[in-house]
């Protein structure tokens, strides 16, 4: 057997390994996607106290910059009892949604149109943005560019600080809005809804309007059949700040509803000695390995996932996409893993149109901004829909507030079975030992790059002994192998 | 000439918090941005100045606490790949799309590394090399010498 390994794998946060397995006959027989970065955060937050933990969990990732923090602040709404009041439950709202565009926007226009506007198989210096500019247009990227800011600059003005957020008080919000800050946040707001409309149409022409992307969309080799995990508001449509976690399997009929701690019924991990990430499955049907279809107890969450288990979105333009979506593919759930991106797309969509509807509201120039605490419970649950998909932070501190045990499910880890069958899929489809090349192995790293991996939030996982395996080989042959596993 | 300062690490990470505590020092002085790690908001920070300083504690392999300052030229830049959105390769999108809004020079400030594990506060060496960064900062921002390039050829950084 021989062995081919990718790495890094390119166009993602944090670092990670593609290891092929090739049998006699040249073709693929296994496909793993190692993660080999350790972070360690949830060891690393034992002994903080809950007050600082939304600021310090949000160093998790430099790209999830408001993921974390906004999901560890719910979790410390709970601990300190303090439900935060209506102003500043919509500042963390408005401020979550700018985020989600900024993300979205990078990771869709950055990360994953290159290799359909520049083609899968072009060189890697010509995927990128700049090849981007060259085959659409400078200005375009330029306008893409410019859009996005202006959601790094919303979250600017209600995070209180640029880049990082840090106006996070359990139980409320440390920052006013403005009336001229309003004001500022109504002009850019538009720039949002523009930004989303791009998004969607430059999926339609560049990928629909491509004979050999459009299959690609309908090809059984980039379709992942798991259950699907996501967050919906009452009436059932996509929400990201709160609501209610539903689970579908892969045939689309609901498994499960749950909120907060309810959690720990529907969601066990599984750890593998060769991967730092964690492997979260349905709990009620067992880790199964990385079986797909009917039966599985895999689950896959993001945009996507999002869009599966909900009946789609609250406002009128990004419904009206959704619903062309679901036409395309003959109905829901949507199993191809592209159709994320093309989900992404809408979702952008989306959240300039909901930062405008929220931004009619009151409520937003109150100033009344934090509820006092009734008392430490010792826990807290936050639960929040990341761009990635659904994030789960859970903490237990002392009687004094400090945190004695903390678990973070993140959707990088959630995807993680997915990711593996749809790289193996992937693999098995393009490559033979005779056709590795960088830019064969791209067509297999397009199968990871949908799920948006974000291997640096992955790995806050701290298992005490870094697993490590060194193989040695002498004259094409394996002579001994070392691991402390 | 309009000086943006642009800090990359993070705080929680020994020595990966140069950049923070540099951050700490400027950001009443000057323009100054810090990212846990770049993402395009970056360009849009550089826009309309005449100079950037990136400061980032590097891992060069070089003895720990030593300084580096590299003037990152145009020409360097076109070397980027397809990688994750690296500085380098968020500077090449930025001289490639705009090049009249980016700044015309752009200086990476480094501190070689010991300790990146969690943890607060900067090993001793490196507190060291904090220490002779930023005097060569503020020569820079005084517009008095011209920063020498530090770093040692045969590194090809």
């Amino acid at each position: 057997m021989k062995r081919v390994e990718i790495e890094p794998i390119t166009r993602l946060e944090g670092h990670g390994k593609v290891t092929l397995f090739f049998d006699d006959e040249g073709k693929v027989e296994e496909a793993f996607l190692q993660v080999v970065e350790f972070m360690g955060y949830e060891k690393f937050l034992q002994g903080m106290p809950m007050e600082e933990v939304p600021r310090s969990a949000s160093t998790i990732c430099g790209v999830c910059r408001a993921t974390h923090f906004t999901a560890a602040l719910k979790a410390a709404d709970q601990v300190f009892s303090a439900e935060p009041p209506p102003t500043a439950r919509k500042l963390r709202e408005l401020l979550f949604l700018a985020h989600h565009v900024e993300d979205h926007a990078e990771v869709f226009f950055a990360l994953g149109m290159p290799d359909f506007v520049c083609g899968p198989t072009a060189p890697p210096q010509e995927r990128n943005l700049v090849g981007v500019a060259n085959r659409l247009g400078k200005e375009t990227v330029k306008s893409v560019l410019e859009k996005r800011f202006a959601a790094a600059r919303i979250v600017e003005i209600l995070g209180g600080k640029p880049v990082h957020p840090v106006a996070a008080v359990p139980g409320g919000w440390a920052k006013g809005l403005t009336k001229e800050e309003l004001e500022e946040i109504k002009a850019l707001s538009a720039e949002l809804v523009e930004l989303g409309k791009m998004a969607v149409s430059l999926f339609k022409e560049v990928v629909l309007g491509n004979d050999s992307y459009r299959q690609l969309l309908e090809d059984d080799y980039f379709s992942v059949k798991t259950n699907y995990l996501g967050t919906v508001d009452e009436e059932g449509f996509v929400t990201y700040y709160d609501g209610t976690q539903v689970v579908i399997s892969p045939e689309g009929k609901e498994l499960y509803r749950f909120k907060g701690k309810e959690y720990l019924n529907v969601i066990a991990e599984k750890t593998l000695p060769w991967s730092y990430a964690k492997f979260p499955y349905l709990k009620e049907l067992g880790w199964q390995g990385f079986k797909e279809g009917e039966g599985t107890s895999l689950c896959s969450v993001g945009p996507l996932a999002r869009l599966n288990v909900s009946k789609g979105y609250s406002t009128p333009l990004a419904q009206e996409a959704y619903l062309e979506l679901i036409d395309f593919f003959g109905g829901k759930p949507v199993h191809n893993v592209f159709a994320y991106h093309w989900a992404r797309a809408i979702e952008i969509l989306h959240d300039g149109e909901k930062i405008q509807e929220l931004l009619k509201d009151p409520d937003l120039l109150g100033d009344d901004l934090v509820a006092p605490s009734e008392g430490v419970s010792g826990e807290g649950v936050g639960i929040v829909e990341a761009p990635r998909g659904t994030l789960i932070h859970h903490y237990k501190t002392d009687s004094e507030g400090l945190v004695t045990d903390a678990n973070l499910v993140v959707p990088t880890t959630v995807n993680n079975g997915a990711i593996q069958i749809s790289v193996k899929k992937a693999a098995k489809r393009f490559l033979t030992l005779d056709k590795v090349s960088p830019e064969t192995l791209n067509l297999v790293e397009m199968a990871h790059r949908p799920y948006d991996l974000c291997l640096a939030c992955a790995t806050h996982a701290y298992p005490g002994v870094l697993p490590m395996k060194f193989e040695i080989y002498k004259g094409g042959k394996k002579l001994k192998m070392v691991r402390n596993y | 000439m309009r000086t943006v300062l642009v800090a990359v690490g993070n705080p929680l990470f020994r020595d990966d918090s140069l950049g923070w505590f540099v951050w700490r020092r400027f950001k009443e002085r000057l323009p100054a941005y810090h990212f846990l790690s770049p993402s395009l908001e970056l360009l849009e920070r550089l826009k309309g100045f005449d100079r950037a300083v990136i400061v980032d504690a590097v891992d060069l392999g070089l003895p720990a606490g030593r300084l580096v300052i590299k003037r990152l030229a145009g020409k360097y830049l076109v070397r980027s790949g397809a990688h994750t959105l690296s500085v380098e390769e968020l500077l090449f999108t930025g001289y490639s799309l705009f090049p009249e809004e980016m700044p015309k020079e752009v200086y990476l400030f480094g501190v070689q590394g010991e300790d990146f594990s969690p943890g607060f506060g900067l090993t001793p060496a490196v507190e060291r090399g904090l220490e002779e960064l930023l005097r060569e900062l503020e020569e820079l921002l005084s517009d008095s010498v011209e920063p020498k390039d530090l770093i040692p050829k045969e590194k090809g950084y």
